[in-house]
Order: structure tokens, then sequence, then C-alpha cells
């Protein structure tokens, strides 16, 4: 299988905000970039769902509290080497790659909770429309 | 009805989440001008409880605070005669008690937490220097219990588990620079010390 494209630098990515506390006063908490354990509905998260653009992040929530906005840029950057890649199955869509899955290796927890933090440091809150 | 029901899924008893305490000498947990001798746990009466997602009954601390519910029913006269202001360590029991009520219902929030989990908490805050502690952050995710302290630049986190010991995550952000951070098991002792770096 063809590996998507990397989106470019020059671009913003957003994570469309589906709990009211992945943001507090005005800031993204590092709860918005943690992938989620397997469950009885769900499979482990192995990448985090991001939009190109803003409505494209939130078109398949319920509900949402806002946006998280990302340079890629500044995510590329972190040395964490994470990745931003279009989703393969829309255009309108892309996956971060590199996070820690969900573990109970303290040393596994301590990489997903210290990028998430990170991810969260880089971030612009934006506000529901 | 009996004053305790299982919080959650798990086979411990809230009364087994209060054996943790039991074990402490609770006028050193929280009020240190406390004059308690022996809290009396068995006349400990919640007057309410709530309902979970799950449809289990847990029992609200009344206003005052959890721990100042323990001093009342343990006949405490400082506690009777002034449920003064609530502790910092009653402020974070009594949000742990609503977020792990709010469980269940979103992905994010599922599993509810088990008494485990929360006794974990209560076991390595409830001996930490309360004014160290203001400020938490309490939520669930994935059914653990989360208290996040921010300050300018730093986070401390203390994530409390089933079934895993409770882990203490440290977390600076240096501008231009790679992140300093680290893990390690949670005890009173190292969650006081990373709040004290925290507020340095």
């Amino acid at each position: 299988m063809a590996t998507s494209s990397v989106v470019p630098d020059d671009q913003s990515v957003y994570r469309g905000l589906r709990n009211a506390n992945w943001s507090k006063n005005g800031r993204i908490t590092w709860k918005a970039f943690i992938l989620r354990p397997a469950t009885v509905e769900f499979p482990i998260e192995e990448e985090l769902s991001l939009g190109l653009n803003k409505a494209s992040a939130v078109d398949e929530l319920k509900e949402h509290f806002g946006w998280a906005a990302l340079s890629v840029k500044a995510v590329h950057s972190l040395e964490h080497g994470l990745v931003i890649r279009v989703n393969p199955s829309s255009d309108q869509k892309a996956d971060l790659f590199g996070l820690p899955l969900h573990s109970t290796d303290p040393d596994q927890i301590d990489l997903a909770r210290t990028m998430a933090t990170d991810l969260a440091i880089i971030s612009e809150y934006l506000s529901p429309d | 009805m009996t004053p305790f029901t299982n919080l959650g899924t798990n086979s411990v008893s809230t009364l087994d989440w209060l054996e943790v305490s039991k074990n402490l000498k609770i006028s050193e947990l929280v009020h240190s001008n406390c004059s308690i001798a022996e809290p009396v746990f068995t006349q400990v009466a919640t007057s309410t409880t709530q309902t979970t997602p799950a449809g289990m009954e847990i029992p609200v601390p009344t206003t005052g605070g959890f721990f100042s519910d323990l001093h009342k029913a343990s006949g405490s006269k400082t506690a009777t005669k002034g449920a003064s202001k609530a502790t910092n360590v009653d402020l974070i029991v009594d949000e742990v008690h609503r977020v792990v009520a709010d469980a269940g219902k979103t992905p994010e929030t599922t599993p509810q937490p088990t008494n485990e989990a929360v006794s974990n908490v209560v076991s390595v805050v409830s001996t930490v220097k309360d004014s160290l502690l203001q400020g938490a952050d309490v939520d669930t995710l994935h059914g653990e219990i989360n208290l996040t302290w921010n300050d300018s630049a730093k986070q401390v986190m203390l994530i409390c588990r089933t079934n895993q010991e409770p882990l203490v995550h440290h977390h600076q952000h240096i501008k231009g620079k790679a992140s300093k951070h680290g893990i390690e098991k949670a005890t009173a002792k190292r969650l006081a010390h990373w709040l004290g770096w925290l507020h340095e």
C-alpha cells in the first residue's frame, strides 16, 4: 500500500475538540492528544485524527467544543518524530503518526503525556463558531 | 440501605477504600490542628448517595468535604464546632467523587474508574501538605483518574489507575529546546517534591 503524502510544513491542521475538558481557560489541554485504548466498541487508536480545515475536523462529531489549531511545521519541529500525513480516504483529513499507544508501561505513559503536553502547548484554541 | 456501596465494577468495596485511610492517622492526613484520636469509620453516615451511569450508588460527601464528614463522624469537636473552610484535599476528594460519578458518558471517560483508582488518589494526596495541592484539575480518562497542576511552563500530573501503582509525571517546557520530563512511582513524599518544584 502506498504511503500517503506528508502534509507540508506551511499548512495548519485542526483537532476537533469532542470533549469540553480538552480546553480550559482558552488553552488546549494535554487530553486532546492522547490515543484511546481498545474498547468493546472501538479498536485501539493508532493515530490521531485531524482535519485539514475546521469543517472536516468536526464533520464526524455529534457535538464539539471548538478546535485546536496546529502549525504542521511546529509539530514536525518537536523532537518526537511526529509526522502528519494526508488521510488516504479523504483529502480533507489528516492523521498524526508517532504518538505512543495506550500502555501500562510507565516509560510509554511518560512519553505519551509529554508529547500530548508539548502538542497542547503549541496549539491555539479556536472557540466554536 | 447500607452506607457504602460499590463505586465501580471492581470488587473492592467503598469500605475497603476507606480502609486505606483507616490505616493512617487522620490528624496527620489533612488538618494539622485537628485533635482527632481515632476516626470511627463505622459511624460515618453519608447523608446522600449518587447513582452512577452504571446504576450503582456511591456516597456523596456533604458540604464541607469528605474529610470533614469523617471528622464529624469521628466526634471531633474541632470539626463539629466549625466545619470551617474546606481544605484542598477536601476539594480534591469531592471533585474525584463528582468526576467518577459523571464518568462513562463518553469514550474518553469510559470505563468508569474503580474504587482502587479512587483509593490510590486518596492515599497519595491525603498526607501531602495541603497548600501544595491547590489548583488541581481533576479528571478521568480511560478508567484512570488524573490530577493535573500547572504553573507557567511546568506541569505535574498524578495518574491513578486500577491494577497499577500511582504514577507522578512532571513536565517542563523550555522554549526552543526539548522539554524536560519524567515519571516515577507516586508517593505522598514524591508528589510533594514535584509540587514544590512546580512552584519554585
